[in-house]
């Protein structure tokens, strides 16, 4: 393995090629028109344009995306996660073209991805499951009457599903239809398949997921626990490791069911089970993802272990290099992710170019970006700009770290939900670690700034802005605008 | 010395503003506020706007203030907190939503995926009239009042733009 290209945008595309660097590797970088000079192709060492703007026209294009790592002589794949990372006929046609698969088995990928066969698989290796159908629901009437013996609420999910695309919360029948209409919908867009199933919706339980590595050696190891319950239409935005009420025996049988579901497909690679955990300590198997995941960095922050290292060893047939009596959790993660989204105005994605950026920096500080101070954000893709994390030793101090370095982060340009992170960390329901898939909902309904305790300092760098610089011009081909605030006398505050 | 005449969310404030060096006066409402300690980053201009990081002692207190002007409109972002002036002679942003109106408009650039209604249909508060898909997600845009559909003027399959009228609803 000597070149790796890497399938995907954004601040994963920018995070393996940095591993790759590291490892001695070469990197190609793939892009759509609206990521022609993103920052994940300036990190390359080559860049290969794969089409227009919308994803199924580039990013989705797996033969495009072939074409460009033979005229690269790229000799690897990295998917990241999203776009084909879960497609099976994409990796068995990269191996098929002689290529090293930076994945696990096609094999494992089709009977995790596949949501219904999956729960099936895993359930033969004895692991508890979500009350739920196991159909392929292609019948209305006979997925209403499924609906209504499982109980309502009830989760209508995309079988290919995953990243809360194709997904419903459905309270009772009446809903259901339009539910299941827009799901499929919804599914048929994202993954070129509509298949949806259903499933019993949990009352207030946490999202928890293990880590877990295998070899082409046959070892198979896990490498803790993410807690992951603060969701957004239905995708995370905080995640944490360890689990704030994990303990030993709940660690040990949670860990041993993920290494069982992993091993019903001989897995190797980087994966993750996911399961939801209730109050009285049951948990269930909700689905298995097959690739490198968004919230990897706060396993990497607690086990001192790099993934994508260490997904790059094992594709190149290496052994995993360390064994499950080597893997010790020390301290405590969390992870925020950073949307270009308005949450005052329902999470609406809000696209646009970055007009001012200023990254977080400390101890115990780490951002993950795909964003720089000319980057636009499209609307084509996914709203993410980055992913910002604090370890510390305890939890208090990661939470501590973690709000001071939001505080320092600027954006400007696109709405974000940074004020709103802020907000989340600093509840007193977080911070005793009272946190389940309804947290939002609970605690942070209809969320609106705070601001106005600093607008007296607010106005004064506004107007700083134009003092001092009134007749001096502008740098060549950006001609100073005429000041506003001279040029015009009513000036308003917008919240 | 200038004097600006701006509006917070409380009323109207009068700034006065005399430059200084690293010491500018600045005067909020007749309140003197001492300014100090002035140090301004490196001016970039990212998409026509003019942007610049600075820090300074307002009254003692350290301010670190992202600032960008893009037309009439100047942002500043203090401890992760956006706050956003303009003329006010600006369009809403699309992103405003007012609360009850009967016209429904894109929030953003997106698909429309479905029309749900119809000329003459019947809508309450809170029916879905329109499906758009934006940035990978479907929304659905909600009637804000209880009415008649007066007129739809998007249709399935069509590309739109940020803050155009999709349907009008006449109340009831």
């Amino acid at each position: 393995m000597r070149r790796v290209l890497i399938a995907n945008r954004g601040e994963i595309a920018v995070r393996i090629a940095r591993a790759c660097h590291e490892r001695g590797l070469e990197v190609v970088a793939v892009y759509s028109e609206a990521d022609r000079d993103a920052p994940h192709t300036r990190v390359a060492d080559r860049a290969v344009a794969i089409g227009p703007a919308p994803a199924r026209e580039s990013y989705l294009r797996g033969d495009a995306i072939l074409a460009a790592a033979q005229s690269t002589g790229a000799d690897a794949i990295h998917p990241g996660y999203g776009f084909l990372s879960e497609n099976a006929a994409f990796a068995r046609a990269a191996l098929a073209a002689g290529l090293t698969w930076i994945g696990p088995s096609p094999h494992a990928i089709a009977t995790m991805g596949d949501k219904i066969v999956a729960r099936q698989t895993v359930a033969r290796a004895g692991v508890p499951l979500v009350p739920g159908t196991e159909l392929s629901l292609d019948d209305p009437a006979a997925i209403a009457r499924q609906a209504a013996a499982i109980g309502y609420p009830i989760l209508v999910k995309a079988a290919a599903g995953g990243g809360g695309k194709g997904m419903r919360t459905v309270a009772d029948a009446a809903a259901l239809p339009d539910a299941l209409a827009a799901a499929a919908r919804e599914a048929q867009s994202a993954f070129a398949d509509g298949r949806v199933y259903i499933e019993k919706l949990l009352r207030r339980p946490r999202h928890v997921e293990v880590q877990v590595f295998g070899d082409t050696h046959g070892a198979l190891v896990h490498l803790g626990e993410r807690e992951c319950s603060i969701q957004r239409r239905h995708q995370k935005i905080v995640e944490e490791s360890p689990c704030p009420v994990m303990h030993d025996r709940l660690r040990a049988a949670m860990t041993g069911a993920a290494i069982a579901a992993a091993r019903a497909v001989q897995y190797t690679g980087a994966g993750t089970i996911e399961f939801l955990l209730d109050d009285s300590g049951a948990f269930y198997f909700l689905e298995m993802n097959t690739r490198l995941q968004v919230e990897h960095p706060v396993t990497e922050w607690v086990t001192g272990i790099d993934l994508v290292h260490t997904q790059l060893r094992v594709a190149a047939g290496e052994p995993l290099g360390f064994t499950q009596h080597d893997v010790a959790l020390r301290g405590h993660a969390i992870e925020v992710r950073l949307y270009a989204e308005d949450p005052a105005a329902g999470f609406l994605p809000s696209p646009g170019p970055i007009l001012g950026l200023r990254e977080p920096q400390g101890p115990g500080i780490r951002f993950d970006s795909g964003i720089d101070a000319r980057t636009i954000v499209p609307m084509e893709y996914d709203p993410m700009l980055g992913k910002l994390s604090a370890w510390g030793p305890d939890r208090a101090t990661a939470t501590a770290r973690l709000v001071a370095a939001l505080r320092d982060t600027a954006v400007i340009g696109p709405r974000t939900n940074i004020g709103f992170l802020i907000d989340v960390l600093t509840h007193d329901a977080f911070g005793r670690g009272d946190t389940h898939t309804g947290f939002l909902e609970d605690h942070v309904p209809r969320w609106t700034p705070r601001g106005a305790d600093r607008t007296a300092a607010a106005i004064a760098a506004a107007l700083l802005l134009d003092s001092g610089h009134a007749t001096a011009g502008g740098p060549a081909g950006n001609p100073e605008q005429p000041s506003p605030f001279a040029a015009l006398g009513a000036w308003r505050l917008r919240t | 010395m200038s004097e600006h005449h701006l509006r917070d969310g409380r009323g109207p404030v009068r700034v006065r503003i005399a430059p200084n060096g690293d010491e500018p006066r600045v005067a909020i409402d007749d309140d003197p506020c001492a300014v100090a300690r002035l140090q301004r980053g490196p001016r970039t201009h990212p998409a026509r706007a003019i942007t610049e990081p600075m820090s300074f002692d307002l009254d003692g207190v350290p301010v670190r203030a992202l600032v960008s002007r893009l037309d009439d409109r100047v942002s500043v972002v203090i401890d992760g907190e956006l706050y956003v002036f303009d003329s006010g002679a600006a369009a809403d942003p699309p992103n405003a939503g007012r609360l009850g109106s009967g016209r429904i408009n894109a929030p953003m650039p997106g698909k429309i995926i479905a029309v749900l209604v119809r000329p003459g249909d019947r809508v309450t508060v809170g029916q879905g009239v329109i499906v758009l898909e934006a940035m990978k997600m479907e929304s659905t845009l909600n009637a804000e009042i209880d009415g008649t559909v007066a007129q739809v003027t998007a249709a399935a399959g069509d590309l739109v733009e940020g803050g155009v009228l999709l349907v009008e609803i006449t109340p009831a």
